[in-house]
């Protein structure tokens, strides 16, 4: 039935799509574009370095700054710094829970990153741009306190086994001969430890574990392999891990647990700020503060739903005097299993303009094999026409593969 | 308020029993294994563990071998808290390393009960 409905629902869709208007033009949605930028700095200057510098100790800032400012020119040119001046310390008291679901205090100061660049002014007599940032995340949002119980338990079983597999077996074979009983009897004493306390390991896994020591013996001792530091006997420990039975489980646990930040859920507010000079003919005295900008960004999500608002206020100095101009952007979202539909609206405002908006349905149905259809339906900003003469969008097509179903991530 | 060096030694009161609890810092994930004369004591997160009473362990030497796995991508540093307590007097002191090419690293102190 339901592949009826599918076949049914793919039949209807093609038929639409032969006597749609040509699918030219853009299909991606820019709202995205105007989130809170990484670099706010560079992003008011309009560049994008690939390589620009991020120290991590204030050692390192001081030693990048004055190799910029130890540059034949009064501003070095192509400068480009960003860094998070919380990091550049140690936080012993820190731990893992508190730095995933921070307090809002906490979270200001751990994703606090200041940005600089510099870049030519075009022209005669030229000169510099000089462009300065600040950004940071006021709302956290937070990770399932259960989810990362469960997370946190996984990864102490996983490395408990990896510590297990160091201990057990490899300093052993770094000689000829050892008793593998004496090891299986004293790995097995420290198995129930951790299954007396109950926190972490069950009867069965202990015994999976011991029939796997005895096959990563048998192998190592072919290999003839030997570590030569902990450090190394930690490292052929993981590779142990790798091939046997619990294969990448403790770099799967860790992958996630670092991609934790993109799965959170609840309120979450970016903000970001930056200002822009420009020194004409490189001269103090002929330098004019031209630009500043705000992005805010707040976010709502849950495991359906997002909601996510966009604030955007550039002002910018020119021969007339200071001109603002101004984007909102509201994106609603619910994604299921099978499909995924969104509504935007953005609005672009700046000094002596009518308000310009434009509004997008956006419909994904997943139809398999990360085979989606999809159609887009709504109204463009005048002057920005994609089809025709006039500002309607319609857009249907089938992405085969190609992306995933809509979703909004926090940065 | 802890110290950055950690002493070697840790003198014990008869009849009191001295706690434990390490602390992984800097926003990373570790796990650790306190031995005490070589005998496995705990393992994985290390929370106000009994160690054993003054008397007890007076002369015995505690390790605590800790694998730290960088689970913050804002930092390369990584930080261990000892809290001893239970003892004449109660102690907080804390290693630090850097991670190197591989996403972890092994940090080991010993105490000496006295």
């Amino acid at each position: 039935m339901n592949n009826f409905i599918n076949k049914s629902i793919v039949t209807v869709f093609l038929i639409i799509i032969l006597n749609a208007l040509p699918l030219t033009g853009q299909t991606s949605i820019p709202l995205d574009s105007m989130k809170t930028p990484e670099s706010p700095a560079f992003m008011l200057l309009g560049i994008s370095p690939t390589n620009f510098a991020k120290p991590e100790t204030p050692n390192a800032f001081a030693v990048n700054v004055l190799n910029g400012l130890s540059s034949k020119e009064l501003i070095p040119q192509n400068f480009a710094i960003e860094t998070a001046p919380y990091w550049w310390f140690y936080h012993p008291q820190l731990t893992f829970r508190e730095y995933i679901n921070p307090t809002i205090c906490q979270s200001i100061q751990q994703n606090f990153s200041f940005s600089a660049a510099t870049s030519k002014l075009s022209g005669t007599p030229g000169g510099s741009y000089l462009a300065g940032g600040i950004r940071t995340i006021i709302c956290p949002g937070s990770f399932n306190t259960d989810n990362l119980d469960t997370l946190i338990k996984e990864y102490h079983v996983n490395s408990y086994k990896r510590d297990f597999y160091t201990n057990g077996v490899i300093p052993d074979i770094t000689v000829k001969e050892f008793n593998l009983d004496s090891i299986i009897d004293n790995e097995l004493k420290e198995s129930r430890i951790y299954l007396s306390s109950d926190k972490y390991i069950s009867e069965e896994e202990t015994k999976q574990m011991l029939i796997e020591i005895e096959k990563i013996k048998n192998d190592y001792f072919k290999s003839g392999k030997k570590p030569k530091d902990s450090t190394e006997a930690v490292k052929m420990a993981n590779e142990l891990i790798s091939q046997t039975a619990d294969k990448e489980k403790l770099q799967n646990t860790l992958t996630e647990i670092r991609s934790i930040n993109k799965k959170k859920t609840g309120f979450i507010m970016d903000f970001a700020l930056a200002g822009a000079g420009f020194f004409e003919g490189d001269s103090v005295k002929n330098g004019e503060f031209s630009k500043w900008g705000l992005w805010i960004t707040p976010t709502y999500c849950n495991e359906n739903f997002d909601l996510l608002f966009i604030l955007k206020f550039l002002n910018g100095k020119d021969t007339t005097g200071w001109k603002g101009s101004g984007n909102t952007g509201i994106r609603l979202l619910y994604t299921s299993e099978a499909f995924g539909i969104s509504f935007e609206t953005e609005g672009k405002f700046s000094s002596g303009r009518q308000p310009n908006f434009r509004y997008i349905l956006n419909f994904n149905y997943d139809i398999g094999k990360n085979t989606y259809l999809t159609a887009t339906f709504g109204k463009d900003f005048q002057g920005n026409i994609i089809n025709g003469n006039g500002d309607l969008i319609t857009l249907l097509g089938i992405n085969f593969g190609l992306g995933n179903a809509p979703s909004v991530t926090s940065k | 308020m802890s110290n950055d060096q950690c002493p070697d030694d840790y003198s014990v009161i008869d009849n009191q029993n001295v706690n434990l609890t390490v602390t992984i810092g800097d926003g990373q994930i570790g796990s650790s294994k306190v031995k005490l004369n070589g005998q496995t004591l705990e393992g994985g997160e290390i929370t106000n563990i009994n160690v054993g009473l003054g008397k007890d362990i007076k002369g015995k030497k505690l390790t605590i071998n800790t694998t730290v796995d960088k689970a913050n991508p804002q930092t390369n540093k990584a930080s261990i808290t000892y809290d001893l307590s239970g003892g004449l007097k109660n102690i907080s002191c804390t290693e630090k390393k850097e991670f190197g090419k591989d996403d972890s690293v092994i940090l080991s102190r010993s105490f000496n009960f006295k």
